[in-house]
């Protein structure tokens, strides 16, 4: 049973990453070498692709978008969180009557369609004068990975054994205190969690970036999404574009990475 | 007042304090468009209303009679609940024995399973369509190479086009439920998993007494939010299958929904296949609660 799941795992850990390190070898290869068949796995390596999709020769810089991915993303993220961290704490710690109502409330958010949602939210956006403006964004990713952070947070939270938090109220600490001295520590890798994937999911959002921005609050992926159409078939230009779209969320990875690592290991109940 | 941190049950104000902002944002971010939504369903809503050049039409529950009635809307249903339930099952397994193999090894290894996972997950589902598109084009195409079956379309028959989005949609959301668990797993005081093997407990005993319960809640997250995504599926099946495949045998709802709301104008008959497919979700959901509740779970 073990030696099955380690290969399972193993195999897939192989399988899934192979589209990755494919996408990040034709990256670095001429565009002549990345349409080769078969794929040229040793041909020479250049950076002329990034060189092209930092506007080389098009002029187009991806700055900006980048920019305001990152506006959006961390924005959202850091509101997320200061909003559900609170709310878990009083599902999971402090018992809330007929909690289970208000979880489901929460989760009940989340199942309108995306694309059934976009026409009332761009109305929305129209009628506040919030189209192309990335507070809007922001706003708007906090309201589609709330549910999502609450219900995670709740679950990290409930494995705070509840004789620390006895002995923090023993010793007079408030809620603040408690939360930040003794909580968060120990929800750290929940929490990292959390952020990570309320980042990830702001960060790769397509749908409604499209439609309810333009110019001046457009995103990366919707900066991707136009180039992937215009250059499409400069596969060397495509990856190396998806590369640099994709880096940010794999170094937000690997800092959360640290922390989810660190764990409970220090062994807070004896 | 909010000194006690094991409030009696009753005294839920202070609790209540903490859950109020949240509840704010949420209640005035969804409620409004699922109003709109509804209220939209209800009427001929085409291109011509919106641009004011026609007046509004209330049909009451014709855009749900007619919907209801259309055959290929019942197919593309079926359709989306089997391929959501392949997705949520090969998402859970893939990403469970990947969560648990990261807590088994060396650091090395976990450092490059994560740099895995993270890499799929970073990927923006239209690139990552993309490229696996690229990596299964018929006469170009890697998987084709290695298999030595070039010229095999992998699209163009209806089930291994499904199958190919399936393991696409797999491969961009089992990072979501492996690095859940496996903060999930941290997160448990080794101490507890200590004092099982003290009392003799065998690793799968461990496993099972000790941590799955533990980690239920986990689970029981990953596993809706997974059901809600997988029958939510919209880029891939878009960018892979151009749009829903030939004829529109690839279609799922959400795609469906777009199609009938943006290409065809028809944002009534759109509105509809939202708030059916909202309405089933919450079936689905509620049902699923229920019967963890009947097992005996508590939540």
């Amino acid at each position: 049973m073990r030696r099955l799941v380690g290969v399972v795992a193993w195999f897939s850990a192989i399988l899934f990453f192979a589209p990755v390190a494919w996408m990040v070898l034709t990256s670095l290869h001429s565009e002549p070498d990345a349409a080769t068949n078969p794929p040229s796995l040793g041909a020479g390596l250049t950076l002329q692709g990034y060189e092209e999709f930092f506007g080389a020769s098009t002029g187009q810089s991806p700055w900006p978008p980048l920019i305001n991915s990152f506006s959006a993303s961390i924005g959202s993220t850091i509101i997320v969180l200061l909003l559900a961290i609170p709310a878990a704490y009083a599902l999971s710690i402090k018992k809330v009557e007929k909690w289970t109502d208000v979880m489901f409330f929460f989760l009940s958010t989340k199942m309108l369609p995306v694309v059934a949602g976009l026409l009332p939210i761009y109305l929305v956006a129209q009628f506040t004068g919030m189209l192309d403006n990335i507070s809007f964004l922001v706003i708007l990713y906090t309201s589609m990975n709330l549910p999502i952070a609450v219900w995670l947070m709740r679950s990290f939270l409930a494995e705070v054994p509840p004789e620390i938090l006895e002995a923090a109220s023993i010793d007079g600490a408030g809620l603040i205190t408690t939360l930040r001295r003794v909580v968060a520590p120990i929800a750290m890798p929940g929490i990292a969690a959390t952020a990570l994937i309320c980042f990830i999911f702001s960060w790769n959002e397509l749908l409604f970036a499209r439609v309810l921005t333009g110019v001046v609050a457009g995103t990366a992926p919707v900066f991707l999404t136009g180039f992937v159409t215009s250059q499409g078939l400069f596969l060397a230009k495509v990856c190396a574009a998806a590369t640099v779209v994709s880096l940010p969320v794999l170094i937000a990875g690997f800092a959360a990475q640290d922390k989810l690592v660190q764990g409970l290991s220090l062994g807070a109940v004896k | 007042m909010a000194r006690g941190h094991r409030l009696p049950r009753g005294d839920g104000r202070a609790a209540l304090a903490y859950l109020t902002p949240a509840l704010l944002v949420l209640g005035g971010l969804m409620a409004y468009p699922i109003y709109q939504l509804v209220l939209i369903s209800l009427f001929d809503y085409g291109q011509e209303q919106v641009s004011g050049g026609a007046p509004l039409v209330f049909l009451g529950l014709g855009n749900y009679t007619e919907l209801l009635a259309d055959k290929q809307f019942w197919t593309v249903l079926w359709q989306t609940v089997g391929f959501a339930a392949t997705c949520v099952v090969g998402t859970l397994v893939v990403g469970a024995a990947l969560a648990v193999l990261a807590t088994r090894v060396r650091t090395w290894a976990r450092t490059l399973l994560f740099l895995a996972a993270l890499g799929a997950w970073a990927t923006p589902a239209v690139a990552g369509s993309t490229i696996w598109l690229f990596l299964f084009d018929a006469n170009f195409g890697l998987v084709n190479e290695v298999l030595g079956s070039t010229g095999f379309s992998w699209t163009f028959d209806r089930w291994t086009a499904f199958g190919l989005v399936a393991a696409q949609v797999v491969w961009c959301s089992f990072p979501f439920v492996m690095v859940t668990l496996y903060a999930g797993i941290k997160a448990i005081p080794q101490e507890v998993v200590e004092a099982a093997a003290l009392d003799g407990a065998s690793t799968v005993r461990t496993a099972r007494s000790v941590l799955l319960p533990l980690l239920r809640p986990l689970i029981l997250v990953v596993t809706i939010q997974s059901v809600i995504w997988d029958f939510k599926v919209f880029t891939q099946i878009y960018v892979m299958t151009s749009g829903g495949g030939i004829a529109g045998r690839n279609l799922v709802l959400n795609v469906y929904a777009y199609q009938q709301a943006f290409a065809a104008s028809e944002y009534g008959l759109g509105a509809t296949i939202g708030v059916v497919m909202t309405a089933l979700l919450l079936l689905i959901t509620i049902g699923y609660l229920r019967a963890l509740r009947k097992s005996g779970e508590e939540l």
